[in-house]
């Protein structure tokens, strides 16, 4: 394997389900940047039915703008590199074109280790469609006939037994694993799934003895070693290997593809949260950082709040693919109050399950465009929600964040960035002052993968190249007040002296200059007991803005946000706040 | 520049399919056998059936003190009536016994529950679905059913197999399927109309049993209400009132009385498939000229799968170098498309899908 200090030019290739990227990055006098990208339709479930065609595609325009040859005669990957600017030195491969996993969950108890479990499942590309419990019916003779059925008939990929805190009594918990050890014994060998336990250690050896009659069982770390804290990142990572060997593996094209790459293929949405992760740890502990990658099979939502790492990586919301099952989870009507224009319910669901059947279409039209947002919204309002988002502390009503990075399509194909930060600051609601970071070129997910191997040059590249600052985003939040009250009052200090004060009122999201690069000096006065992060009414200053852009957005409108239930008054509304960011 | 998404639209073509229990069985034909949509090519089981008896609770003892009641062992035999477990009463009298309800045997004791393994559930016939020969066999699971057919790709189904004769309901392709059209006569059959937006509809042809339904578009908030209905019901073009393309329908109304497969499937296997109309042909046809996944050219005709032209048919004028800039302020690689009627117009690559005889 090639070290660190010798790599000069790293491919990451990134086969999504919709999209295949290649991208190249480089030592360029001295510092590694991204030099390159090729970006074709995977080809994964279309007449080529194999992820190396789309990958050759991106190859291609990698090689055309670059000059670079990638492959040799034989169609294989020249690593390293060779004379002539032949080849890579490094080539990392970064997947979700699989179908999730589909598990079935088997657990003690709703409130305690199941709970954890559905945690750790939700950082991986997985669903859970069945879960077992004696909460649920087990207790019920009846109960478990039908268990045994419903496994049967649902052949999961895999099977997660968790319960009981280390080194409790374990009775119940061997009970569950004769269960298991049944359900697996009654489905052929070819289509046994394999079983993780992550329970009570005090009775490992007895759970592996049962299960272990009939399936393959792998153990690792209680999620719930005790009732104060939980451990996922050992089942995380469990699920992510058993992914990339049961649904990744199978995938035509995927052996040779592993093969050119550096290290075992890994999966978007953990690369995702690797440069989230990297991100927190460059600004320091105490910045709180999140990303979120609206896509078209899956919504993942990556933070650093606090010392805590979160990674939520929900399969059934994307905006492609399961367009169709967002709106089924929240409702047309939730869809439609987001949109600045009048449409009826049946042409709005028409268009949403429509873009489900054409997952990889563009919008031709502003409504169009204007539609696929409001899903985007409504996909990561409910990540959000079900993925539990971290609240600040000090601020049990408010979600306080230094940082948020937006990726996906949805938000960086857009000619008006305008309608990214409205996306973001919509679904999320952060309250405080935050950074608002687009991930413009789509480098999030190689840059994470490429923070495994070299930090470096992730760092460099990271800070050079691959996010775009649209702005800050300044959203007090309190109440008691009527629109059109003033509550805030802003005074910024730019860098050629002069000085600009702003009256924001109640209601209202306005937009105040500060072109990119540019510094500032910024105040901020809350006024009737309003708080920007430092507590009710606490003025707040940040010596050293950097401007984006879309500048300074300030983002009044109230938290949480309430959109008016009169029709008329909502479009009057909506359509003030998409003039107001220039959307 | 390659043509990103492709519909087949073929109405002579050599279609292959696997047909597959998914669990091991028997397979009932070989190489070389004529099928008829009937014929059975594989016998299974369709699921391992486990009887639970609670054993504790019949001798009123505890969990534990089952083992030492057992006068049968893990994995032996048992008989419809037969004692599973008993216990003696004091003085060897007013003892508890208790039997069990199957033929079976037993499988596992937990927590006081006997578990008896009943055995194989019903078989189930795995049926050729489609008219043709078999060409390979699958061993243990069934075989590949190959034939010379008509095939035309939808792009939302539902439901799963079914086949039957193909009858038109409606005379133009924008006509919607009504329920009055649906009567006695449609029974047994896959009935075509050009959309489904009615859910009285629906329920008519529910009522009078037919075998399953293509139309052209599907109104999506009948998505949630076909979850009842026991047929495969394939869209050609989309969601919403959608005519059906009119190449779709003259093939359809050209072979309509003829043996149809349908297949309303969007996934199999842990793929992605399309929905599908697979109508066998009396002769073998030519192979296709072009190969599947050539480069979009100019006069191909093309369907589009966006507003503000969802559902249109056109034909490629030029496919012109670099991005253009849309309405909806995305930039992308598109293809200048000649309407119906004359008007041309660019589309993104991405909204064209190529209807192609493959």
């Amino acid at each position: 394997m090639a070290t660190a200090s010798s790599v000069e030019s790293i491919l990451i290739v990134d086969c999504g389900s919709t999209v295949t990227r290649a991208v190249l990055i480089d030592l360029v006098d001295g510092r590694y940047r991204f030099v390159a990208k090729g970006e074709a339709l995977s080809t994964l479930n279309g007449a080529d039915g194999d992820l190396l065609t789309g990958v050759y595609q991106a190859f291609r325009q990698v090689e055309e703008i670059t000059g670079r040859v990638l492959l040799d005669e034989a169609g294989q990957l020249i690593t390293p590199e060779q004379a002539g600017a032949h080849g890579v030195d490094v080539c990392l491969v970064v997947s979700n074109a699989g179908r999730p996993l589909k598990l079935v969950v088997v657990g003690l108890s709703d409130q305690v280790s199941l709970a954890s479990t559905y945690r750790a499942v939700l950082s991986n590309y997985a669903v859970v469609e069945h879960v077992v419990s004696p909460d649920v019916g087990l207790r019920r003779q009846r109960g478990v006939e039908d268990e045994l059925a419903q496994i049967q008939e649902l052949q999961p990929d895999v099977i997660l037994l968790t319960g009981g805190v280390d080194g409790g009594s374990g009775g119940l918990l061997t009970d569950l694993a004769e269960v298991v050890s049944l359900s697996c014994s009654l489905l052929p060998p070819s289509l046994r799934p394999r079983v993780i336990y992550a329970g009570n250690n005090a009775v490992r050896e007895q759970v592996v003895d049962i299960i272990g009659q009939s399936s393959e069982v792998v153990v690792v770390e209680n999620v719930r070693p005790n009732l104060e804290s939980e451990n996922l990142e050992p089942l995380s990572a469990m699920l992510n290997e058993l992914y990339r060997q049961r649904k990744l593996s199978q995938l035509p094209g995927f052996e040779t593809l592993a093969g050119w790459s550096e290290v075992p293929v890994m999966t978007s949405s953990r690369t995702f949260g690797y440069v989230i992760k990297h991100l927190a740890q460059l600004w320091g502990r105490g910045h709180n950082v999140m990303g979120v990658d609206i896509g078209a099979t899956m919504t993942a939502v990556a933070s650093v709040v606090g010392d805590r790492f979160s990674l939520v990586s929900r399969p059934d919301l994307g905006i492609g693919w399961s367009a169709g099952c967002v709106s089924s989870r929240t409702g047309i009507d939730n869809i439609i109050r987001w949109l600045p224009y009048d449409i009826d319910r049946e042409t709005a669901l028409n268009r949403v399950v429509g873009k489900q059947v054409r997952p990889t279409s563009l919008p031709h039209t502003r409504e169009d465009l204007y539609l696929e947002q409001a899903v985007a919204r409504e996909a990561l309002r409910l990540a959000l929600e079900e993925g539990g988002a971290r609240r600040s502390p000090r601020q049990p009503g408010g979600l306080q964040l230094e940082i948020i990075v937006g990726s996906g399509g949805i938000l960086t194909h857009l000619s008006q960035h305008g309608q990214a930060v409205l996306v973001l600051l919509d679904a999320i609601q952060p309250m405080g002052i935050t950074t608002l970071w687009l991930d413009a070129t789509s480098l999030a997910v190689p840059v994470g993968a490429v923070a495994t191997v070299n930090p470096l040059a992730a760092t460099q590249v990271m800070e050079g190249d691959a996010f775009l600052n649209l702005g800050t985003a300044i959203c007090p939040v309190g109440g008691g007040v009527r629109p059109g009250d003033v509550i805030l009052r802003l005074r910024i200090r730019y860098s050629d002296g002069r000085t600009l004060d702003v009256e924001v009122p109640y209601g209202s999201i306005e937009v105040i200059p500060l072109p990119l690069g540019e510094e500032a000096g910024l105040e901020v006065r809350p006024l009737k007991n309003f708080d920007i992060g430092v507590g009710p009414g606490r003025k707040r200053e940040v010596s050293r803005l950097v401007g984006g852009m879309m500048g300074i957005i300030v983002d009044a409108r109230g938290r949480p946000l309430e959109l008016p239930a009169d029709k008329t008054e909502r479009l009057e509304r909506l359509r003030q706040w998409y003039s107001n960011v220039g959307a | 520049m390659r043509c990103p998404t492709q519909v087949k639209v073929s109405p002579n073509t050599l279609v292959r399919r696997a047909r597959r229990l998914s669990l091991p069985g028997k397979v009932m034909v070989q190489v070389g056998d004529p099928v008829e949509p009937e014929t059975v090519i594989a016998r299974g089981p369709c699921r391992t059936v486990v009887r639970v008896v609670d054993v504790a609770a019949a001798l009123n003892v505890t969990d534990h003190e089952v083992t030492q009641c057992l006068e049968k062992q893990v994995g032996q035999p048992v008989a419809v009536g037969e004692v599973i477990a008993s216990k003696k009463g004091r003085s060897g009298l007013f003892g508890r016994s208790c039997r069990s309800p199957v033929n079976g045997s037993l499988m596992a004791l937990v927590r006081g529950r006997a578990m008896l393994h009943v055995g194989l559930e019903e078989e189930i016939e795995l049926m050729a679905h489609l008219r043709g020969a078999v060409v390979e066999i699958i061993p243990d699971y069934g075989a590949v059913v190959e034939s010379w057919a008509a095939l035309i790709e939808g792009v939302w189904g539902c439901g799963g197999e079914s086949f039957g004769v193909l009858k038109m309901l409606v005379t133009t392709p924008d006509e919607p399927l009504s329920a009055t059209a649906i009567d006695v006569s449609s029974q047994g059959c896959i009935i075509v109309g050009g959309s489904l937006t009615d859910s009285v509809a629906l329920m008519r042809a529910a009522e009078v049993k037919v075998q399953g339904i293509v139309i052209g578009g599907i109104h999506a908030g009948l998505i949630g209400v076909r979850g009842e209905f026991p047929f495969p019901i394939v869209a050609t073009d989309g969601l919403g009132a959608l005519p059906m393309s009119e190449p779709i329908f003259d093939l359809l109304r050209a072979r309509a009385g003829e043996q149809a497969a349908l297949s309303g499937r969007m996934e199999h296997g842990g793929m992605r498939v399309r929905p599908e109309v697979v109508i066998p042909s009396a002769a073998p046809g030519e192979p296709a000229r072009r190969s599947d996944g050539a480069a979009l050219r100019e006069g191909d005709m093309v369907r589009i799968g966006r507003e503000p032209y969802l559902g249109r048919l056109g034909f490629v004028q030029a496919v012109p170098p670099g991005v253009r800039a849309l309405s909806s302020g995305v930039a992308s690689p598109g293809a200048e498309i000649r309407l119906e009627g004359g008007e041309v117009v660019f589309v993104p690559l991405a909204n064209l899908e190529c209807i192609r005889d493959v």
